[in-house]
């Protein structure tokens, strides 16, 4: 559809308010903030700030654990958004196959995400803790040995996986649950006339219809997943 | 009836219940607490002032006493409570753009010389000496000189001491007993040989504050940091980090090996598992707040009850320097009441106030002489067969602050823990671990300008 002139133009003026906005509260806090890190300015300490220059990057550049640091976030990443989109994938198929007890407890998964980040670190702190945690009891009940995951760095990511996982997947699931809602029938009444496996059904129709809602999910994890310092303390 | 309206009905039927119950509680009483140092003729009536702190017990002991407050001065307090993170981030926020959200300010000790050096504090020389303000009663004298010390920046005061915490050592007596521990170590390398003795499946040997934080391992570390080393060179005249020395690392290293004897997790431990394990009776010695006593003694949730006795923290080579923290409570910059807000400063760190405080909650970090001397205050504290207190003062007296009141002091403390919990985790060894810590350091005192 071809805009006329003067529709434009209303459209335009229509839109500048919102660029005002956006610019004053996101673009410009964005350069400052650029700005900022070429000084020696700190919150905490305001008095003496000097221009520095390059000099912040470059003594980030030269920090022995930058690696590490980046290497130990890709992999909580990656096995976080992993373990989201898997356990919110399938509590999504399995509502919307309308499985009865599952139905009824629906609400119930959302509850993870309701909870303040800093609650839900705290929950499992108190989880994980190896002498009167739950998962002690847990284990000891069925004569297994306790796992201290807290006390080593590898098993404390481990926690904070489990723990994100846990508290972010609902989001996930609303996300694939309202797309999984709103596909046709059609496809799927197809399918199972022409004799297809309900494996071949997920493959080949479902997944495909799934992926907008998908990469919608995996953008939105991946990027919150940067951020979880609240569940660190 | 209209759902709205009902709910209408409870809630103004529940607010009048609350005022009711509020206000006979304090009419009950035949004096208001505090009343003493109040200024005549309610001047603030009508204030509303708003008091940010650290949910610890001082501050919930004020929020049980403020009906006195209001009832005497005519004043509202709103109190907002916060964990350690979350106040001091609500505080730097406001403090740093000069807002006026927050009338009094609760001043964790490791953030007293920043804020004061930031000029995040009103001065409150004019208000000490100005009797029309500050009545006799008020006594400024009564306070522990080096609490008073400690509020003050170039001669210029700035918060008044509201909670003096110590560090003590507490042990199991039926567990020394059993191994035949003739008595509670006196040097540290007495306490990790005691640890290596007494330790068993059932019962660690020692539990600290391991989490990496200026609050949480860096307390009870700075015992040891300071027997054997120093953080820096010299003190306030040398500010290059010391965190290579030779010592330094020793003391790293034994506090390693002290962890070793710990519970697992201990590397994530904040005080609240020392209580807790302290409480279960999972642990044989701790080394913690002497404000926290109160809690490892609760006979509701403690299982040691009688079974624990208390000294003084082990010394080092190099002496004995038992940790003291000083909280203070200071005016905003940016409020707008800062008279009225004097009004409940003196008030809330009043003689009356803090012994009553100390009354009805486990709060025993008074930071007033009279108090810590009344027989109410001896009376209810005589924990540990009497000797609690005694320990307490003379460990008071040796006051030796854990940290350097410098205002980059929360971001050196905050690497020094970070690397320190890279030791005890294995992760790095001490000499890794501090020399990256001591360029670290040295990067912050540059800049700061303390040297070139």
């Amino acid at each position: 559809m071809t805009l006329r002139k003067e529709e434009k133009m209303a459209y335009t003026l229509f839109s500048v308010p919102m660029i005002i906005v956006i610019g004053a509260l996101t673009i410009i806090p964005l350069i400052y903030m650029v700005y900022i890190s070429t000084t020696s300015w700190n919150l905490a300490r305001p008095w003496g700030t000097t221009f520095l220059g390059w000099d912040n990057y470059l003594y980030l550049l030269k920090d022995r654990d930058l690696i590490q640091v980046m290497l130990v976030t890709m992999y909580f990443v990656i096995f976080c958004v992993a373990g989201q989109m898997i356990l919110g994938l399938g509590i999504a198929i399995l509502l919307h196959t309308n499985v009865k007890t599952i139905s009824k407890t629906r609400s119930l998964f959302i509850f993870p995400m309701v909870l303040a980040p800093i609650i839900v670190g705290l929950i499992w702190k108190i989880f994980l803790n190896p002498q009167l945690g739950g998962l002690t009891a847990w284990l000891n009940l069925l004569g297994l040995p306790t796992i201290s995951l807290l006390s080593s760095a590898r098993g404390a990511v481990a926690s904070i996986i489990i723990a994100s996982v846990w508290e972010w997947f609902p989001f996930v699931m609303l996300i694939l649950l309202g797309a999984l809602e709103s596909f046709p029938e059609e496809p799927f009444e197809a399918a199972h006339v022409d004799g297809a496996s309900s494996a071949q059904i997920f493959w080949h129709i479902t997944l495909p219809l799934l992926k907008p809602a998908l990469l919608l999910a995996l953008s939105f994890r991946v990027i919150e997943s940067m951020k979880i310092f609240p569940l660190f303390l | 009836m209209s759902r709205k309206l009902s709910v209408g009905i409870m809630v103004l039927l529940l607010s009048i219940f609350v005022v009711l119950g509020t206000t006979a509680a304090v009419a009950q009483a035949e004096t208001v607490i505090g009343e003493d140092v109040l200024q005549a003729g309610r001047p603030y009536e009508g204030t509303t002032l708003s008091f940010i702190s650290l949910n610890y017990l001082y501050s919930k002991a004020i929020q049980q006493l403020i009906p006195h407050f209001e009832k005497a001065t005519g004043m509202k307090v709103e109190i907002e409570l916060y964990g350690t993170e979350d106040n001091f981030i609500k505080q730097v926020s406001e403090l740093s753009m000069g807002g006026y959200a927050y009338d009094i300010v609760q001043v964790p000790p490791f953030n007293q010389s920043q804020y004061m050096a930031a000029g995040w504090l009103s001065p409150l020389d004019d208000y000490l000496q100005d009797s029309s303000f500050t009545p006799s009663a008020f006594d400024v004298d009564d306070f522990f000189k080096v609490g008073i010390e400690f509020g003050s920046r170039e001669g210029i005061q700035y918060t008044l001491p509201i909670f003096s915490a110590t560090i003590l050592y507490y042990y199991r007596t039926d567990v020394f007993d059993k191994y035949g521990i003739a008595g509670p170590a006196e040097t540290f390398e007495e306490l990790l040989d005691i640890s290596k003795k007494i330790q068993s499946n059932e019962v660690a040997s020692i539990i600290f504050r391991g989490k990496p934080s200026i609050e949480q391992n860096m307390w009870p570390f700075g015992l040891i940091a300071r027997g054997y080393s120093s953080f820096f060179k010299d003190y306030p005249d040398d500010l290059h980090p010391n965190l290579t020395d030779p010592n330094f690392l020793k003391a790293a290293n034994l506090w390693k090996e002290l962890f070793e004897y710990g519970p697992t997790g201990i590397n994530t431990f904040t005080h609240e598992e020392v209580i807790l394990y302290a409480q279960k009776g999972l642990v044989a010695q701790w080394i913690d707040g002497h404000p926290l006593a109160g809690l490892f003694l609760d006979p509701e949730r403690s299982s040691v009850v009688g079974k624990v006795a208390v000294a003084k923290t082990p010394r080092g080579p190099k002496g004995w320097f038992p940790a003291f923290s000083e909280h203070g409570i200071g005016i905003a910059r940016g409020s707008l009441k800062k008279d009225a807000a004097w009004e409940f400063m003196k008030w809330a760190s009043s003689k009356e106030v803090l012994l009553e405080a100390s009354q009805i909650t486990q709060y025993l970090a008074v930071t007033r002489k009279s108090v810590f001397v009344d027989p109410r205050f001896t009376e209810k504290y005589s924990y540990f067969g009497g000797t609690f207190l005694d320990v307490s003062k003379e460990t008071l007296e040796a006051r030796s602050l854990y940290f350097p009141p410098i205002p980059e002091w929360p971001t050196v403390g905050h690497v020094i823990a970070r690397a320190l919990s890279e030791v005890t985790a294995g992760i790095k060894s001490a000499q890794d671990a501090f020399s990256a810590a001591n360029s670290t350091v040295d990067r912050i005192m540059k800049n700061a300008g303390y040297y070139k």
